[in-house]
């Protein structure tokens, strides 16, 4: 179906092009993501203690003035739970991002090029793809350090092959459209076809993968740091917490299970982030999660066919404007 | 009886199940320690260990781990032994004389057998220390052993170069010289050797499941007091918190924990916890040829900057003493109180930076960061102490596979790298690999600083009596502290051994975690 005919179709239903609501998915993964940048804020600026010096005595219960208890150092455990959940959301953001940059970089090329260019990126992707991200970030570790900015760099490159094949299928479908090669003929530069007309069309599966991405490197960066090669002591890192404050789990089991629930939290935040975003850019006919109960839903269903037919899609939408 | 009467007997009855059911699963070792009679042979012990022997097997002229040694001091003898307050006791050999500066000689004992059933005499004890000196484990204790004859059946010579003032402690040590039998070892095979035993000691290898345990029979040929256990079970748990969900569900009789805070949890289940001595130094090995640690100042202003006591209570969790070298459990150990540079003193330390020209100074500390996780607050609460000082000290957490090519070929390193030492013969042990030309840790040749503790540690190996050892390692050990040349934030047991004392009767742990309190101990039947 071609946008032109689409618009005539929504225009002939009497119905205007409507974009989707944000569903829950999105609203709880992305509060759960502001929650955390808020609370993140806030123990930057103003922390009730700091998280490196002792602030009670050893092992205590929560109480007024440290309300998550204590470490076996006498440290509050509250402040360094917050510490640790935005030493997490920094990296698998910032880890993500690199990915993101590097991986579609490559994959716009090798999708809108193609031939032996397309033929050598794509090999080296599947080469990487086979290699398992959490073994690649350890030998990175060793070869460069341990720490927030090598985790970044190594999970960075470990997840960007990803992104070049999520980005490259879509490109290589658009590149022999109609308003891709009237840019051509026009006289457009390829970069700026690839930047300015081929991108735009393809930014759904990236902000999905994004979200995806990060998710995984939250788990990614507990793991390492579970082993002791993440983030380093005596900075926070939920991983390590639980690594650490294993042996005294009888003793005080809210010293591991606090840093669990941190780790949950972020992962799904930024799962529920992806699945909210997939539904808004390219809603699907069978909603993969949905806080609105299952009455409601069957009643969504009969309307959903109505839906699907009368509001365009993201890339569509941008589409409509090259043309 | 009306209904209701009934009901309330029945909730009673249920409450009492439910707080019964509630308290610990080893509810019956709770309480101190009764004896329970007379003691009762027979009976198989298990008792759960956090490791399996490795490199070398349980081979005793090979193997130097400690998961090693303590299998071996079952299995094997010594020429002589030493009581907890480290005087030294007869145990294959009856007497021991200093016939002049260059001469040792033993006579042994005539009634000892090995496990299958071969005499023992002298050529054994020559057999085993020519074995020994010849690239067997801690050889280096027998540098200055010219050679070793047999003037008897049952009498041994020992002839030296030179005086040496730690072969005493070294022949007397439990772990140190094994004595094994000329046929039976050197006929075995090396897979033999490493798998099963033939010592002369109260129980043998028999078995060896590797990753799952180690298996020690009574020696029926045992020379001492028929020991009454039939055998015990050594259990291998690498992972130390499910060492303690066996304790706590009573799958062992006794369990030996690397982790204080978990034997103590072990105690509150109901276990006794035996007293341990402080053998084993947290070390911190210092890399003296470059960066801020070459200067002086700069270590003595690192040593004043601690607070070792706040250490110990609080990182430790009171698992520790305070120490320096040798450790403060070694009968040989100075009172760390009075070494100069080991009280702390920010302002002094601050004004020694100063004086350095250094007054941040950036001090990388390596430690392994994949085992011995009890250590690890002790690093960070270090860095809390100087940061007060103003030394920022970065911690950079290595795995052991990584670290481990610093004390087996003396690779370089950052500026300071955390080893745990592992207990020594003698004293003069413990710094020998930092100051001698050779020694794994040694990175002081040609360095002033280390100078006169070096010819101290020369004059205290070759010291020809008891009391001067003793005066030079005195002098040794705060020459090294007073040149700053290794740290140590605190010195913790070997292991801490839990049992349970309703179960296993009439044992005691030694301060030399040899275990030989099994050779009397009896289970409850």
């Amino acid at each position: 179906m071609t946008v032109t005919r689409e618009i005539a179709m929504v225009k002939a239903a009497g119905a205007r092009p409507r974009r989707a609501k944000f569903g829950p998915s999105f609203w709880s993964g992305a509060g759960i993501l502001a929650f955390i940048l808020v609370l993140a804020g806030w123990m930057s600026f103003w922390p009730p203690h700091d998280p490196f010096v002792a602030a009670g005595t050893p092992l205590a219960g929560p109480s007024a003035s440290n309300l998550l208890g204590t470490d076996n150092l006498a440290r509050d455990t509250f402040t360094r739970l917050a510490f640790a959940a935005r030493t997490s959301l920094f990296i698998s953001g910032a880890g993500a991002l690199l990915g993101a940059v590097v991986g579609t970089t490559f994959g716009l090329i090798a999708g809108y090029v193609g031939g032996w260019v397309d033929a050598v990126i794509m090999r080296i992707v599947d080469a990487m793809l086979a290699l398992p991200a959490i073994l690649v970030a350890l030998v990175v570790g060793v070869v460069i350090g341990n720490g927030p900015l090598p985790l970044i760099f190594a999970l960075g490159l470990v997840f960007a092959p990803g992104f070049a094949r999520v980005m490259r299928a879509p490109v290589i479908a658009m590149r022999e459209r109609d308003f891709v090669l009237a840019a051509k003929l026009s006289g457009v530069r390829g970069s700026r076809v690839v930047v300015e007309h081929l991108l735009p069309n393809v930014l759904t599966p990236l902000f999905v993968q994004f979200a995806s991405v990060a998710s995984q490197i939250v788990l990614i960066e507990a793991a390492l740091s579970y082993l002791g090669q993440g983030v380093q002591a005596p900075e926070p890192s939920a991983g390590r917490m639980i690594s650490e404050f294993t042996r005294f789990m009888q003793i005080q089991p809210l010293l591991i299970i606090l840093p669990s629930l941190v780790i949950i939290l972020l992962s799904a935040a930024w799962n529920l982030l992806a699945d909210g975003l997939q539904d808004w850019l390219a809603p699907r006919r069978e909603p993969a999660f949905s806080l609105t109960g299952v009455k409601k839903r069957r009643s969504s269903r009969k309307t959903s066919v109505r839906t699907e037919e009368t509001a365009p899609t993201r890339n569509t939408d941008t589409e409509e404007s090259q043309q | 009886m009306n209904k209701r009467f009934l009901t309330g007997v029945a909730s009673a009855a249920v409450a009492v199940l439910v707080l019964t059911g509630c308290t610990s699963g080893t509810g019956d070792a709770a309480g101190p320690a009764e004896p329970a009679g007379d003691p009762v042979a027979g009976g198989t012990l298990t008792w759960g260990v956090p490791a399996e022997p490795s490199a070398g097997g349980i081979d005793p002229m090979v193997a130097s781990a400690i998961a090693a040694e303590v299998i071996d001091s079952i299995a094997y003898d010594t020429l002589l032994t030493r009581d907890d307050d480290g005087t030294i006791q007869p145990a294959l050999a009856t007497e021991w004389e200093q016939v002049d500066e260059l001469t040792w000689v033993f006579q042994l004992r005539d009634d000892v057998t090995f496990a299958d059933g071969t005499p023992f005499d002298a050529g054994d004890v020559v057999y085993s220390f020519e074995t020994r000196k010849d690239g067997g484990s801690n050889a280096t204790y027998l540098s200055s052993m010219e050679s070793v004859e047999a003037t008897g059946d049952h009498e041994v010579t020992f002839h030296f170069s030179q005086p040496d003032g730690t072969f005493l402690d070294a022949v007397s040590a439990r772990q140190t010289f094994f004595i094994v039998g000329e046929e039976a070892y050197g006929g075995a095979t090396e897979e033999e050797r490493q798998t099963l035993s033939l010592g002369t000691g109260a129980y043998q290898v028999t078995e060896w499941k590797q990753g799952v345990s180690i298996t020690m029979e009574k020696n029926e040929e045992y020379w001492g007091e028929e020991p009454y256990l039939d055998s015990i079970v050594f259990e291998f748990y690498p992972d130390e918190n499910t060492l303690l969900a066996a304790v706590q569900q009573g799958s062992v009789q006794a369990a030996s924990f690397i982790d204080g805070s978990l034997a103590q949890q072990a105690e509150t289940a109901g276990f006794t916890l035996g007293e341990a001595a402080f053998r084993q130094n947290l070390a911190i090995y210092i890399n003296p040829e470059a960066g801020p640690l070459a200067d002086i100042n700069v270590r003595r202003a690192f040593a004043l900057a601690l607070d070792r006591q706040a250490l110990v209570d609080t990182a430790m969790l009171g698992n520790a003493g305070v120490s320096f070298v040798p450790p403060a459990g070694d009968p040989g150990a100075p009172d760390a109180a009075d070494l100069p540079y080991y009280t702390r003193d920010v302002d002094e330390a601050k004004k020694l930076l100063e004086e350095a020209g250094q007054p941040n100074p950036e001090i990388t500390l390596s430690y392994m960061g994949d085992v011995a996780a009890a250590h690890h607050p002790v690093y960070e609460m270090m860095q809390q102490q100087l940061e007060e000082a103003g030394i920022t000290l970065n911690l950079e957490s290595t795995p052991l596979s990584e670290i481990a090519p610093i004390f087996t070929s003396g690779e370089t390193w950052t500026d300071l790298v955390a080893i745990p030492g592992s207990p020594r013969a003698s004293a003069v042990f413990y710094l020998e690999p930092v100051l001698l030309p050779g020694g794994v840790y040694n990175h002081w040749d040609g360095n002033p600083d280390a100078e006169k503790a070096r010819e101290l540690l020369i004059e205290a190996k070759a010291a020809a009596t008891p009391e001067e050892y003793a005066d030079l390692v005195d002098q040794l050990a705060t020459e090294a502290a007073e040149q700053v040349l290794e740290i140590v934030p605190a010195a913790v047991p070997v292991y801490f051994e839990v049992w349970d004392s309703t179960k296993l009767q009439g044992y005691e742990n030694d301060a030399f975690y040899s275990r030989s309190g099994l050779d009397t101990a009896w289970l409850v039947q």
